[in-house]
């Protein structure tokens, strides 16, 4: 059954008016047009304006979109945890001394310390980071 | 021009702006018009319509290749309008006023900013004083009053055929006077 309050009614009349609009001819829209205003073809490019506001809009937020995912996807650049030479090699002796036996495998040299460059006790140490004797971040916390 | 059509069922959201993009001057003059009818004088009719290009453009909506464009347009711009109002509808502030039954795809949000309910939805009083003033627009007319009764009862152009004795093209120059009166009297849709 159809409902008969005054919205309804007005909706379908709208429909009504709007499928005229769909079926009438180019010719009679643009002589209506013409009847209501000056000229149709600046009231038909005040609507096209507004499809290119539209593809403006939207292709902006692809661009945002597009920005956040690479932000999104971008890796996190790695931490450096200022050291300098004199410190690193105080640490790994420190290391080396507390771990006597977790770290067996390294020269007798490298427990010395005194040939090794410093690139060598910054691969050292590396190496001991990987074995979870030795945390930069918590070194650099305890400087602070 | 040609515009080289995919083989799916809709078109995709290149072929539907290049499509759009090629419109004539009096489907884009039919879009603007059709956008006053749905705004009911309290959406913006240019923020109803650009919204309905950007749903089509996001891919939001797709349209079949089947339906003409600027009827899947006004068909997107019918259902956004709905929307809106149906969303304004259930808002707390609105208790006082009577709500719309229309429910096609709640909660596409328009750009345009809402003030708030009771100044954007035309109250049922309102929509009762339109009602009247058309009946009173078409007291010279009694053929386009039952027309008018007719579409607001949604009957269909063969139920209103028999019911008006027309025959096809003096219904089609009745309607256009009907259309046309209307226009004048409501430019901008239907305002209070």
């Amino acid at each position: 059954m159809r409902n008969h309050n005054h919205r309804d009614m007005l909706e379908r009349l709208t429909d009504a008016l709007v499928e005229d609009i769909l079926n009438a001819s180019d010719k009679e829209i643009l002589s209506e047009v013409a009847e209501e205003c000056a000229d149709p073809k600046v009231e038909a490019d005040k609507v096209r304006r507004l499809f290119e506001k539209a593809q403006a809009m939207v292709a902006k937020k692809r661009l945002v979109a597009a920005r956040e995912a690479i932000e999104h996807d971008k890796p996190q650049r790695a931490k450096v945890i200022p050291l300098n030479s004199l410190q690193a090699r105080l640490k790994l002796e420190t290391i080396l001394h507390e771990h006597p036996e977790e770290t067996r495998e390294f020269t007798l040299a490298a427990r010395k310390g005194k040939d090794l460059s410093d690139a060598d006790v910054l691969g050292m140490l590396e190496d001991l980071q990987e074995l979870g004797l030795y945390n930069p971040e918590s070194e650099t916390e305890t400087n602070k | 021009m040609v515009i080289p059509i995919s083989a799916s069922a809709t078109f995709s959201v290149v072929e539907i702006s290049d499509a759009i993009s090629l419109l004539s001057e009096a489907d884009w003059l039919r879009l603007g018009k059709i956008s006053k009818r749905f705004s009911f004088g309290r959406i913006d009719p240019d923020d109803l319509l650009q919204e309905a290009f950007a749903s089509v453009l996001e891919g939001r909506r797709k349209c079949p290749h089947d339906i003409d464009i600027v009827r899947f347009l006004a068909g997107a711009m019918r259902s956004l309008a709905s929307s809106q109002f149906k969303s304004l509808s259930h808002s707390p502030e609105l208790h006082f006023i009577s709500t719309l039954t229309d429910d096609e795809n709640p909660g596409i949000d328009l750009p345009t900013e809402t003030p708030n309910a009771a100044q954007t939805l035309i109250s049922e009083q309102e929509v009762a004083a339109i009602h009247s003033a058309i009946m009173l627009l078409f007291s010279d007319d009694e053929i386009a009053k039952l027309i008018i009764e007719g579409d607001m009862e949604g009957m269909d152009a063969s139920e209103l055929y028999e019911l008006t004795g027309l025959d096809k093209i003096a219904y089609a120059s009745k309607r256009r006077l009907i259309r046309r009166r209307i226009d004048k009297a409501y430019p901008e849709g239907w305002t209070p």
